[in-house]
C-alpha cells in the first residue's frame, strides 16, 4: 500500500486543529497536509513556490474549505478540473455553510463530496471518518498516465 | 359667437367662409344669368311675334290702297274722261264709291298733265265733298306730283307718311297722310296726267296706340331717317316737320343703337335696364320675308324703310323681376348658410386644434412626470438590489462566519470534556454541557433564520401535483423522527393544487410536526387532515389532540422567533409558524388557528383556486 497522504485546505487554525483532531482518531492518513489558502494549495499542487522541492507524489484526497482568502475553495476546485494533470484528484468541500448556491456550484464543477460541518464534535469525527473510509481506503482513482 | 374674437379662429375661419362663399355665389349666379336668359329669350320672342304683327298690319292697310289705285288707273271711265270732258261726273261718282268704301281715303284726286288739280273729292268730318273747280289748286310743284309724273303706265308711288298741310301749313289736328299716285296716260299713250289718292293713318295710328297698352313694352314706328312717326315720349313724332325739332330723332339721341339697327333686319339689343327689339318693315321690301311687296311696280320713297321697335323695360318682366327677386333671396339666405356652416366648421376645427393642442401639452407633461418616475423606479430598484445582495452577502456570511465560532466553541469544549475529564468536577462537566447546548441551540437559531430569510427572497417554482401524495410523504418522514410515538393519521382526500412543491413541503412539515410535537405527551397524537372550498379558496385544515393554545396569545403564533410553549416542553426556535404564514402569504392565502389550553388545536391555511404566478 502507498502511503496515503491528505490535503487539508483551511485558512482558520481552529478548524484544521479540529479536523485533524478527527482524522486521527481514526488514524486514517500516515500523512496530513494542511495549508493556509487556495493558492498555497495549488503550490503544493504544483510543486511551485514554497513546495518546489517537496517529496513527489500526490494526496488521495483533497478537504477543502469553501471560504477562503486570496484564494477561495470554488476557484481552487476550478482549477484542479481545469488541469490536466490533477483533473482525477478527488476534491471534497468541507465547509460550515448549508447556503445551497455553493453546493450547487460545487456539484456543476466536479466536487466528489460536500459535508457540511457538524457542530457537534461527535457527530464531526464520524463524519470525517465515514469521509476517510471511503476516499483513503475504498476509492480508487485512475493511475497515472 | 365670442369666438370671432379670436385671432387663430379667423383665420380658420376666412378661407371656408369665402370658398364657400364663392362658391354658392358662382352657382347661384350662374342659375341667376341662365334663368335670365331664357326669359329674355322667351319675352324677345314674344316681342318678335307682336312686331311681326304690327307689321302685317302695316301691310295690310297698304296692299289694298296700291290694289285699288292699280285697278282705278284703269277703268275705261278714266279714258272716257280725257277723251271728253263728259266723262267727269261720271269719273266723279266713281271716285266717290272708292272714297265711301275705304273711310281712310281721305283725298282721291285728279291732277292734269301741268299740275292742276282737275277733280277733288275729300272727307270732311264725315261728309264726302267734291271740292268746287274755283278752289282746286296747282300741285305742279309738290314732290308727289313730280315723283309720279316721272312713272311709267301702270308704275305706282308711294310717298313718306307726313302731315297733310293745308294752304302751306300743317293741318291740325295732325292729319297723318301717306300718299299713292299713279300716272295717266291717253289712248295715244300720251302723259294725261295722275290720279293721287291720299290716305289717313290716324286710325292706323291710334290701333298701334291701343296696342302698346295692352304690352308692357313700349312701341315705336320710325323712317329711316330715325325720325318718329308713332311712338315718340316726349312728342317729337314727325321731328322732320318742325324747324323746332329738326335732327330730334332716335339715330341721333342713341346712335349706338341706331347703328345696329340699321344694319339688321330685325334682332335684339339689350341695354342695362330694359331691351330693344326691332324689325324693319317696308312696301317695296320685306323685312321678315326679304321680298319685294309689288316687285318692279312700286316706288316707294327711301325714307319708307320704316323701323318698328319696342322698347321693354326688364323691370316690366313679369318672370324677369321675380327671378330677381328669387335670387337675391336665395343669395340672401344662402349667405346666412354659409355664414352658419363655416362657423360650424369652422368652430369644429378650431376646438379640435385646441384639444390638440392640450393632449399634446398634458402628454408633454405626462411623458416628463413618467420620465421622473422610471428615473426615479430605476433608482430605487437599483437601490433595493444593492440592498439585496447585501443582505444576500449578509446572510451568506452568517451562514459561514457566525457558525464557525461557534462550531469551535462546542468542539473544543468536546475535545476538552474528553480529554481533560479527570481535571473536571461534576459542576465544571455540567457547565461544559451548557455551553456546548447554547451553542448548538445558536446553530438551529441561525439556520432557521437563514431559512425563513430565504423563503422571502426566492422566486416562486410553480407546479401542479396532488396534494395528498405530498402529505402522505411528509407523514412518512415526521413518523421517523418520532419514532416511540404513535401516531394516528386522518387524511381525506385533497385537492390538487398549483404551488412551489419545495416551499409547500416545509409548510406540511412545520404544522404536521407541530401537530405531533405537542401531543407528544399524549398516549397517542391524533393528526385530522381535510379540505373545504369557497368560491375562491381552497381551506386546509390541520386539527390535533395536543395541548392546544389560549387563543388569548393567537395574534403571536404567527410571529417570528414568538411561542407560547417553553423550549424545556417542547423544543423549537419558535421560527416554524412565521415561516408557514411567510410561504402561505406569498401565495396570495392566509393562515390562522383556533384552539383551546388542553383541547387541541386547529389550523387553517387557504390557498387560491387560480393562483397568479
Amino acid at each position: 500500500m502507498d502511503i496515503k497522504s491528505i490535503l487539508l485546505v483551511e485558512d482558520n487554525a481552529r478548524d484544521a486543529e479540529l479536523t485533524l483532531v478527527a482524522l486521527e482518531e481514526n488514524n486514517f492518513a500516515n500523512e496530513i497536509v494542511w495549508v493556509k489558502d487556495g493558492v498555497e494549495a495549488m503550490d503544493y499542487l504544483a510543486y511551485s513556490g514554497k513546495y518546489t522541492d517537496r517529496k513527489p507524489g500526490m494526496p488521495t484526497v483533497v478537504l477543502l474549505d469553501l471560504k477562503m482568502p486570496r484564494m477561495d475553495g470554488i476557484e481552487v476546485l476550478k482549477s484542479i478540473r481545469q488541469d490536466p494533470k490533477l483533473k482525477y484528484l478527488p476534491v471534497v468541500m468541507l465547509t460550515s455553510s448549508r447556503q445551497e448556491e455553493d453546493l450547487i456550484k460545487s456539484y456543476n464543477l466536479g466536487v466528489n463530496a460536500y459535508v457540511v460541518k457538524p457542530v457537534d464534535l461527535t457527530e464531526f469525527i464520524s463524519a470525517i471518518k465515514q469521509l476517510g473510509m471511503f476516499w483513503v481506503v475504498i476509492n480508487e482513482i485512475p493511475r497515472k498516465h | 359667437m365670442k369666438l370671432f374674437l379670436e385671432k387663430s379662429f379667423i383665420r380658420i375661419f376666412t378661407p371656408v367662409f369665402i370658398s364657400l362663399f364663392i362658391l354658392i355665389v358662382g352657382v347661384s349666379a350662374y342659375v341667376y344669368f341662365q334663368q335670365r336668359n331664357r326669359i329674355l329669350t322667351n319675352a324677345s320672342g314674344y316681342y318678335s311675334d307682336l312686331l311681326r304683327q304690327r307689321s302685317e298690319l302695316l301691310h295690310a292697310k297698304f296692299a289694298p290702297t296700291i290694289s285699288d289705285l292699280g285697278f282705278f288707273a284703269h277703268q275705261l271711265l278714266v279714258i272716257k274722261y280725257l277723251d271728253n270732258s263728259t266723262g267727269k261726273p261720271e269719273l266723279i261718282k266713281e271716285m266717290q264709291l272708292f272714297a265711301q268704301f275705304n273711310r281712310s281715303y281721305q283725298q282721291i284726286r285728279f291732277i292734269n298733265a301741268k299740275g292742276m288739280e282737275q277733280i277733288r273729292i275729300n272727307w270732311v268730318g264725315d261728309s264726302l265733298i267734291i271740292t268746287p273747280d274755283k278752289l282746286l289748286q296747282d300741285k305742279s310743284q309738290r314732290y308727289y306730283f313730280k315723283k309720279t309724273a316721272a312713272l311709267h303706265p301702270g308704275e305706282i308711288y308711294v310717298s313718306p307718311i307726313d302731315l297733310n298741310m293745308e294752304h302751306g301749313k300743317i293741318e291740325i289736328p295732325y292729319q297723318r297722310v301717306i300718299r299713292f299716285g299713279t300716272p295717266i296716260f291717253n289712248k295715244d299713250n300720251q302723259f294725261a296726267g295722275v290720279i293721287i289718292i291720299n290716305q289717313n293713318l290716324n286710325t292706323l295710328f291710334n290701333r298701334l296706340k291701343i296696342t302698346n297698352d295692352h304690352y308692357n313694352g313700349h312701341l315705336m314706328f320710325l323712317n329711316r331717317d330715325g325720325y318718329w312717326l308713332f311712338g315718340s315720349k316726349e312728342n317729337k313724332s314727325f321731328g322732320f316737320m318742325f324747324d323746332s325739332l329738326k335732327n330730334q330723332r332716335l339715330s341721333n339721341l342713341f346712335p349706338k343703337r341706331w347703328n345696329k339697327i340699321t344694319k339688321q333686319s330685325s334682332g335684339e339689343i339689350y341695354g342695362p335696364k330694359g331691351m330693344d327689339i326691332f324689325q324693319h318693315v317696308g312696301l317695296g321690301y320685306h323685312a321678315g320675308r326679304g321680298d319685294n311687296f309689288y316687285p318692279g311696280k312700286v316706288y316707294v320713297d327711301a325714307v319708307n324703310d320704316w323701323v318698328l321697335l319696342v322698347h321693354v323695360d326688364y323691370a316690366n318682366i313679369k318672370n324677369y323681376k321675380s327671378n330677381k327677386t328669387v335670387f337675391l333671396l336665395v343669395l340672401g339666405v344662402s349667405i346666412f348658410l354659409v355664414l352658419y356652416i363655416a362657423y360650424i366648421m369652422s368652430r369644429l376645427r378650431f376646438k379640435e386644434k385646441k384639444y390638440v393642442a392640450e393632449i399634446n401639452a398634458v402628454n408633454k407633461s405626462l411623458e416628463y412626470k413618467i420620465e421622473q418616475r422610471t428615473k426615479e423606479l430605476s433608482e430605487r430598484n437599483t437601490e433595493l438590489k444593492i440592498v439585496n445582495e447585501e443582505l444576500e452577502s449578509f446572510s451568506y456570511s452568517v451562514s459561514h462566519d457566525l457558525r464557525a465560532p461557534l462550531r469551535h466553541i462546542s468542539g473544543f469544549v468536546d475535545l476538552l470534556v474528553k480529554k481533560n475529564r479527570a481535571g473536571l468536577d461534576e459542576k465544571g462537566v455540567r457547565y461544559l454541557d451548557y455551553i456546548k447546548e447554547a451553542s448548538q441551540e445558536m446553530s438551529q437559531l441561525i439556520d432557521d433564520l437563514l431559512r425563513f430569510s430565504r423563503v422571502g427572497r426566492t422566486e416562486l417554482q410553480m407546479a401542479s401535483f396532488e396534494m395528498n401524495n405530498l402529505v402522505e410523504e411528509t407523514t412518512r418522514a415526521i413518523q421517523e423522527d418520532y419514532p416511540d410515538q404513535e401516531i394516528r393519521w386522518e387524511i381525506t382526500s385533497l385537492p390538487p393544487v398549483t404551488v412551489d412543491y419545495g416551499l409547500m413541503r416545509q409548510v406540511w412539515i412545520n404544522l404536521l410536526s407541530n401537530a405531533v410535537k405537542y401531543s407528544s405527551k399524549k398516549a397517542y397524537s391524533l393528526v385530522q387532515v381535510e379540505a373545504s372550498e369557497t368560491s375562491a379558496n381552497y381551506i386546509f385544515k390541520i386539527q390535533d389532540n395536543g395541548v392546544g393554545f389560549d387563543e388569548k396569545y393567537g395574534h403571536k403564533l404567527f410571529g417570528t422567533f414568538q411561542r407560547l410553549h417553553s423550549a424545556e416542553d417542547y423544543e423549537g426556535t419558535g421560527i416554524g409558524l412565521a415561516m408557514v404564514r411567510r410561504i402561505v402569504v406569498r401565495h396570495g392565502g392566509e393562515v390562522w388557528a383556533e384552539g383551546k389550553i388542553g383541547e387541541g388545536a386547529t389550523f387553517y391555511f387557504s390557498l387560491p383556486k387560480n393562483p397568479k404566478g
